[in-house]
């Protein structure tokens, strides 16, 4: 009797134990539930969404192709996508990356991670800002230029070039991003391959024994002299923008715009198509739409104020006018072979 | 009631482990042999830089310094909640482990907004330390104390019998020392190991409080030129690291299974008169600094109402999505913590390979864990069933599990054996046992386990950024985006939210445990 009742428990929790693992196998088909939709395309988007969404959006809507979409944050400085797609190069699963510079798609482009396409809507970007087999191509670019305190700076001796970092008068009052990340390491490898290396590490070696504050990002750049603890810093037009729409008290500079300086850095947004991604044809399409000249007008108009890189009629005050700058004469692929080796020697003066 | 044979359940359970937590680290580690045979590996590999023995060498020592700080500050709440009773005293607790609810990144965010010099508390540049080794100090001293709190408040109630009887020496030494030794055995080791290494591996706090430290180097590898190899070998040290104190608290643990002890509350002294007044005292002021600061600096940088709103409004499926990926995982991470914590008190044998491979992936970079987790599931034999779905935040999360499995081992190891011995012979059914006997019993620990494993994983940013499903961003990586292109009202309102949503999940269930520990 007893050993019945015994052995009737045993089998029912052991029914029950069947039916918590048939539910714990349903939670977990539940939570994999992220199937495979055909009639997709996935984006890599290193733009941040309060900027790319809408476009994104648009693009469902004209189209009927779901999209999905990963984000970077500023954390990451676009190396959350690029990593990611490096680590996925065995088994793709992006079929775009929109980014939000240049030179990590290029190189992608070198690690073999693009597939070539050159998209009719680029035929009327300038050559310089697309790659000659397709590749990728740019658009919506931003500047680097120096944001200045107005509170803090003299307007009859404002600082006026990338040299003025090293400068004894500007000693501890100036910023830069961390020059092994961003549109910062991008810069700094310019400097890296058109004066050559030794230049660059002697200039650099100067920036830190000028107490120039190496901060976090370009964000922190921006708002560290908008609080006044620097007098000005190198930044990205977005930036910039950005704090002059919430009405900061700080100005823009142009910085290098004379005759004989090197003139302003210009990076586009690019986009690629990825090698082997799974949905192909819908990131070609993507692509297209992403390319048409509309999209340039919507970022310059955004708060980021991104310069079009084809002439764009009624263009508004805040955005720069590519025509009427100087603009650094750049080998975007010398560039980007050099960023690694610039990076590294960077990183021995910067991270100690 | 257990055989010391190792049976097929505990083989499956060991070797889910292994397949979960370990061979994302093997994956990327094993990409490191052929270069090392190769010796191939960069010249600028860290055996030839001493700037990278340096950064070693200040992750340490600020890790270390966190580690005496905290001890500093947990240690005198812990005895003052241990051994005396007074009016209010389970809000005051409560309270007391609501900095821990904080996400460090968004601590950090709100001590910078207090003290730039356009901060509400602005000091002149030549005083202000928030940026740099004291800021880091201080962020991560007051994120972390609350946790060495648990553990000291823990081991002191456990202890407290023997205490008591060691009061009775005459001598003043001998009777700390045995104290301490009681502590030690009670719990405070593995507290202190989680407080290390939460520190050690941490990048985001030292990034916005402008520190270069060992992580950032392993960081710069990996962000800056890509090369997971160097960052691979950059992190040796940190498993070898990981392994040792494995090897040692699992050996701690071994010896502490000799004691057996009931959850026996003896009774505290009842404070008043001025005594209570110092006690107020000390926790408004003590609270109003760690928590009042940062919330109230979140709270002014928001400036107005409809920011609030508004970004609760602009970013609800983000929330969704943490929330959902947060709870799911705290219930997957628990109930593998507490199915190991179960066979580990069974089979002491399995306890340093338990250890080793719970401890190896918090000492591993997020973002490095994230890229072993790639290489591992996005396999196209298995289609989009784990890579591209939800399940691989969760498997983020697994870095978490040594907190849940602390917790629920501590809370476990007090509870007799004869005690599941007797219940097994009645019932004859080990699931009754659990769930009858030994859960009641360490239901404290295990509401600790799940309410903090919760609160890491709602903040993990490291792993997840680079794992999250396409479409399914969380609220974490939302907020690290919005720093860059954001305004600051809007980081501030989401900060705020986050902190909220946690204190409101969290807070009942901490303040239920509460009520049971501390009447």
């Amino acid at each position: 009797m007893i050993g019945s009742s015994f052995c009737c428990t045993k089998k029912s929790n052991q029914k029950k134990m069947k039916s918590k693992w048939i539910y714990l196998l349903s939670l977990l088909l539940l939570l994999a539930s992220c199937a495979q939709d055909k009639n997709e395309v996935v984006i890599y988007c290193a733009l941040d969404k309060m900027y790319s969404e809408p476009i994104l959006k648009d693009f469902e809507k004209q189209s009927g192709i779901k999209i999905k979409v990963v984000y970077d944050t500023e954390l990451t400085k676009t190396v959350g996508l690029v990593n990611r797609i490096l680590a996925e190069a065995s088994n793709p699963q992006c079929d775009v990356f929109w980014n939000n510079e240049i030179s990590r798609t290029i190189l992608l482009q070198e690690k073999n991670q693009l597939q070539p396409y050159p998209s009719p809507s680029a035929f009327d970007i300038p050559s310089k800002y697309k790659d000659s087999l397709g590749y990728w191509a740019g658009f919506a670019a931003r500047a680097r230029i120096i944001i200045y305190n107005k509170s803090k700076c003299n307007p009859n001796d404002l600082p006026s070039s990338m040299m003025d970092l090293s400068k004894e008068k500007w000693k501890g009052k100036a910023a830069i991003a961390y020059p092994l990340f961003g549109t910062t390491a991008t810069h700094a490898a310019t400097l890296f391959s058109e004066y050559g290396n030794d230049w660059a590490m002697d200039f650099f070696e100067a920036v830190k024994e000028n107490e120039v504050g190496i901060l976090d990002g370009n964000a922190t750049v921006r708002d560290r002299v908008v609080s006044g603890d620097y007098w000005w810093g190198f930044t990205d037009t977005d930036d910039a923008n950005g704090a002059i729409e919430d009405g900061k008290n700080v100005g823009i500079i142009y910085p290098d715009q004379k005759d004989d300086e090197m003139g302003m850095l210009i990076i586009p947004n690019t986009i690629a198509l990825i090698k082997d991604g799974p949905n192909q044809e819908n990131g070609k399409l993507l692509i297209d739409f992403v390319l048409k000249p509309k999209t340039e007008e919507i970022l310059a108009r955004a708060r980021s104020a991104q310069i079009p890189l084809r002439p764009m009629p009624n263009i508004p005050k805040n955005v720069m006018n590519l025509d009427s700058v100087k603009q650094m004469d750049v080998d975007f692929y010398r560039v980007c072979g050099q960023l690694n080796e610039s990076s590294r020697k960077l990183g021995k003066i910067f991270i100690k | 009631m257990h055989s010391q044979r190792i049976s097929k359940f505990e083989i499956a359970i060991i070797f889910l482990l292994l397949l979960l937590v370990v061979a994302p680290i093997l994956a990327v580690f094993l990409d490191l042999i052929n270069p090392l045979i190769r010796q191939d590996i960069s010249k600028d590999s860290f055996l030839t830089e001493t700037r990278i023995y340096k950064l070693f060498a200040k992750s340490l020592y600020l890790s270390f310094a966190v580690l005496i700080s905290c001890t500093i500050i947990a240690f005198p709440i812990a005895w003052l909640f241990s051994k005396y009773s007074f009016p209010f005293k389970g809000i005051f607790a409560t309270l007391t482990v609501v900095p821990l609810f904080i996400p460090p990144y968004i601590s950090a965010i709100s001590w910078m907004y207090a003290f730039d010099s356009q901060g509400w508390l602005g000091f002149p540049d030549s005083f202000n330390f928030i940026s740099g080794f004291g800021g880091n100090l201080l962020v991560f001293s007051f994120w972390l104390f609350p946790l060495m709190f648990l553990f000291f408040h823990n081991a002191l109630l456990i202890g407290k019998p023997y205490y008591e009887t060691v009061s009775l020496y005459r001598r003043f030494w001998p009777g700390i020392r045995f104290k301490m030794t009681l502590m030690v055995k009670y719990g405070v080791i593995p507290g202190m190991i989680l407080t290390f290494v939460l520190v050690f591996v941490n990048f985001s706090v030292p990034g916005v409080l402008q520190l270069n430290v060992y992580p950032t180097e392993i960081f710069a590898q990996f962000g800056a030129f890509y090369d997971q190899e160097q960052a691979a070998l950059l992190s040796l040290p940190n498993l070898i690291i990981a392994i040792f104190l494995a090897v040692f608290i699992s050996k701690h643990f071994h010896r502490q299974s000799r004691f057996g002890l009931l959850n026996h509350l003896p009774g505290f002294q009842t404070v008043s008169g001025f005594k209570l007044i110092a006690i107020y005292t000390f926790f408004i002021a003590f609270l109003l600094a760690v928590i009042g600061i940062p919330i109230l600096s979140l709270v002014l940088r928001t400036e107005s109402f409809s920011t609030f709103i508004q970004a609760i409004a602009d970013t609800y499926m983000q929330w969704i999505n943490s929330l959902l990926f947060a709870l799911a995982g705290t219930l997957v991470i628990c109930l593998m913590a507490f199915l190991l914590v179960w066979h580990v008190r069974h089979k002491p044998g399995l306890q340093i390979l338990s250890m080793i491979i719970l401890l190896l992936p918090m000492f591993v970079s997020g973002g490095l864990y994230a890229i072993g987790l790639i290489q591992v599931w996005n396999q196209s034999f298995l289609g989009g069933f784990v890579y591209g779905s939800s399940l691989m935040v969760i498997l983020s999360y697994f870095r978490f599990m040594p907190i849940a499995f602390f917790l629920i081992l501590i809370g476990i190891s007090k509870l007799p054996k004869r005690f599941e011995e007797i219940a097994y012979l009645s019932t004859g059914n080990k699931l009754a046992v659990i769930s009858k006997i030994v859960l009641p019993q360490i239901k404290n620990s295990v509401f600790g386990a799940l309410s903090i494993t919760f609160i890491f994983c709602f903040a993990e940013l490291d792993t997840v950024v680079l794992t999250y499903p396409p479409g399914m961003e969380t609220i974490p990586v939302r907020i690290f985006a919005l720093l860059h292109y954001g305004t600051h009202q809007t980081v501030a309102a989401l900060c705020l939210w986050q902190v909220i949503i946690i204190i409101a999940i969290v807070l009942p269930l901490s303040g239920l445990i509460n009520q049971k520990l501390l009447k």
